[in-house]
């Protein structure tokens, strides 16, 4: 189920980059509007960056669960 | 006149009447039958300002019906249906009754027409929902909800400051459009803010809402924020500090949700961030933005119940709450229903096409391309990034397919999970049929807003886009799954600030105050009974300081002169003299003189005032 999961999603993500090529974007206000399958490069670089914030947000905001007591 | 009930008295009369039936089948009829009337209360609603009603030369006005508050009206009614579905089978009368209380005043806030009703039913929800954690009765629940009502009497009270500051200033109660900048809109602003957890003010919602019982947290998820974001869209629409408050607590929720291990810890802060859409929405102040702020609350109040019962759901059937809990359990064999259910809001708050929260969340962050706003444009479009990798995929993959890490074991026995009750999944049902069919079709939801739509979400790029950039976001998730599992810790907020130096604010209370306290009382109980002692006889206050000063003067010459020890009688003496003299009661026939005291003084003061007037006349 796991496995079939992630397999699903990579193939999936994929098969979906090439589809950003055939359309076009009808209102362009930025100009990273105008290059074909921004989002999908949105997507890999935010989760990347999120996946830092927790490394860096873990350094110091994580505590042990009796913190408070 | 209209012959209808403002819909805030009808939830009110039902929070009274409530603890009266006895019957529990009636109790559960009721507990529907409420939410009920209040719908078909609000159907009858006609648009206008009514039921106003004068209060010491203020109007107090209980019924200001125009889209804008018709819209978070009925989601606010829909959501206390389901809600009240959900926690059919919790047989606390109290809960409920805290329920009805708190979605009364939430219903109160949204038909205020003037902010002295604004502020009164504004503090009724803090106080009623407080209970829908206390309810939960442990010692976290009870601490968490003493943190939680300091922090709302907080903001009541620059609320209530900045509504007496404004009122005195410009002499209109009206609760309407203000203009932000000087000390009452501020106050005001911040009253609100605090209320829509935005940053650093929002410790308290992801410090309270997980501790509160599973069907209390449905209904906190749904009103406080909501509220908040209803009276910030009447208030503040187009203050540009909102934009970036929104933007920011939009990214802040979803980095902090990462880090939690509480399965309702981390939707709470997901709660932060879908808030941050809605206050960005306000703060870009167009027609669309506030429409999107409007329907984004909607949706959202529909989506956050839902996954909150899902989560709900697995902490009632199991008992447990984090996700190091519940990894290797394999639930999703044990709880299918709930695990689809679940998802559907899942999808539903990452903005998936076909469920709400694509049909709203992608207008705000279309407002925010209209108006050329880049860096609010990016921010809005990580944390849809964010979200859908916490809430979309960590969160249901870590609670019903969570696999142990390598090297740990499952120590304790299996879990006896199955379905939850069957109000539960009918309540969860209905929240999902609602996501779906106000995604489908959001003309639906299009006809309650504010202003005209002119917004169309299901365009080819539209659709692809959000699509390429969830299934890009769950491929990352797939690589990435080994840092994104839950650790049995806690993350360090902003309520680091009032919890810790709390703790050494009690102890300074408690240790050197109370001292200096203890030394104060003593001191003031010496000079009482002192002044009480000579009070006795105030005729023989010269004669007990002479004394007084005598066996001082004595003391020291004896000390001095080494004869100390021969004449400790003689002290004594003088001592006991002292205190004979302090017991003495004022007789007036030991005291009697040949003239009255009154006129002594008065011979006394002619006598100097004649000396004083001879000496100037010379």
């Amino acid at each position: 189920m796991r496995k079939m999961l992630k397999w699903l999603f990579i193939l999936l993500a994929v098969l979906s980059i090439p589809v950003g090529f055939f359309i076009k974007h009808e209102h362009a206000v930025f100009f990273w509007d105008k290059i074909p399958s921004i989002e999908a490069i949105f997507g890999v670089i935010g989760a990347f960056l999120l996946i830092l914030a927790t490394a860096i947000l873990t350094s110091f905001a994580q505590k042990k669960e009796d913190f408070y007591d | 006149m209209i012959d209808i009930a403002p819909p805030a008295f009808i939830f009110i009369l039902g929070a009274i009447l409530l603890p009266l039936l006895r019957e529990r089948r009636l109790r559960q009829v009721f507990q529907l039958l409420i939410p009920l009337i209040a719908f078909i209360d609000l159907l009858y609603m006609p648009k206008g300002t009514y039921w106003v009603y004068n209060f010491l030369g203020y109007d107090l006005i209980l019924g200001r019906v125009d889209k804008l508050s018709m819209c978070f009206g009925y989601v606010f009614v829909i959501v206390a249906f389901v809600g009240m579905v959900y926690a059919l089978h919790v047989r606390e009368v109290g809960q409920h009754t805290a329920a009805f209380l708190y979605i009364g005043s939430a219903l109160g806030v949204t038909f205020a027409g003037d902010i002295f009703t604004l502020y009164v039913f504004w503090e009724i929800m803090a106080v009623s929902s407080v209970f829908l954690i206390w309810y939960q009765r442990d010692k976290a629940a009870l601490d968490a909800g003493f943190r939680y009502i300091m922090v709302h009497i907080f903001g009541g009270c620059a609320l209530l400051a900045g509504i007496i500051i404004h009122v005195s200033n410009t002499g209109s109660t009206n609760f309407g459009f203000i203009e932000y900048g000087g000390l009452a809109s501020q106050l005001i602003l911040l009253g609100f803010i605090i209320n829509a957890a935005v940053p650093p003010f929002h410790a308290w919602l992801s410090d309270a809402y997980p501790e509160a019982t599973v069907t209390g947290s449905v209904f906190l998820t749904a009103f406080t924020t909501k509220s908040a974001v209803y009276v910030l869209l009447r208030t503040f629409p187009g203050v540009e500090i909102l934009v970036w408050l929104g933007a920011i607590m939009a990214v802040y929720g979803v980095a902090y949700a990462v880090l939690e291990n509480d399965i309702r810890r981390l939707l709470a802060y997901h709660i932060i961030s879908q808030v941050g859409y809605m206050v960005a929405g306000v703060g870009l102040g167009t027609e669309m933005s506030m429409n999107g702020s409007t329907a984004h609350a909607f949706c959202h109040i529909l989506y956050k119940a839902l996954l909150f019962m899902g989560a709900g759901a697995v902490i009632y059937v199991t008992g447990r709450r984090k996700l190091t809990d519940l990894q290797g359990r394999n639930l999703y064999k044990k709880m299918p229903i709930t695990l689809s259910l679940y998802m559907i809001g899942g999808f539903s708050i990452s903005a998936v096409p076909l469920f709400n929260g694509f049909i709203s969340k992608t207008m705000v962050i279309a407002a925010s391309a209209e108006l050329e706003r880049p860096v609010i444009y990016l921010l809005l479009h990580l944390a849809s990034i964010g979200t859908f990798l916490h809430t979309g995929l960590k969160l249901p993959y870590g609670i019903w397919f969570g696999r142990v890490p390598e090297g740990e074991k499952v120590e304790e026995e299996e879990i006896e999970a199955k379905e939850p009750p069957l109000n539960m999944l009918i309540a969860m049902g209905m929240a999902s049929f609602l996501c779906i069919l106000t995604g489908v079709y959001p003309e639906i939801l299009y006809n309650l807003l504010p202003y005209p739509v002119h917004f169309h979400p299901y365009t080819l790029n539209h659709v692809v886009g959000m699509t390429q950039l969830l299934l890009l976001t769950g491929a990352a998730f797939w690589l990435y799954i080994d840092k994104l599992g839950g650790e049995p810790k806690i993350s360090v907020d902003t309520d680091w600030f009032y919890r810790k130096p709390g703790v050494l604010l009690l102890w300074f209370v408690s240790n050197p105050m109370q001292d200096l306290r203890l030394r104060l009382q003593s001191f003031f109980t010496r000079m009482v009974t002192n002044v009480a002692s000579l009070s006795k006889n105030p005729i023989l206050l010269p004669e007990i300081t002479v004394r007084y000063f005598h066996l001082k003067i004595m003391n020291r010459l004896y000390q001095a002169s080494g004869t100390y020890k021969d004449k400790a009688d003689e002290l004594k003496g003088l001592e006991s003299r002292i205190a004979a003299a302090k017991e003495m009661r004022y007789d007036e026939n030991v005291y009697r003189r040949p003239i009255g005291l009154g006129v002594l003084i008065a011979i006394i003061f002619l006598l100097v005032y004649g000396l004083i007037y001879f000496i100037r006349l010379r």
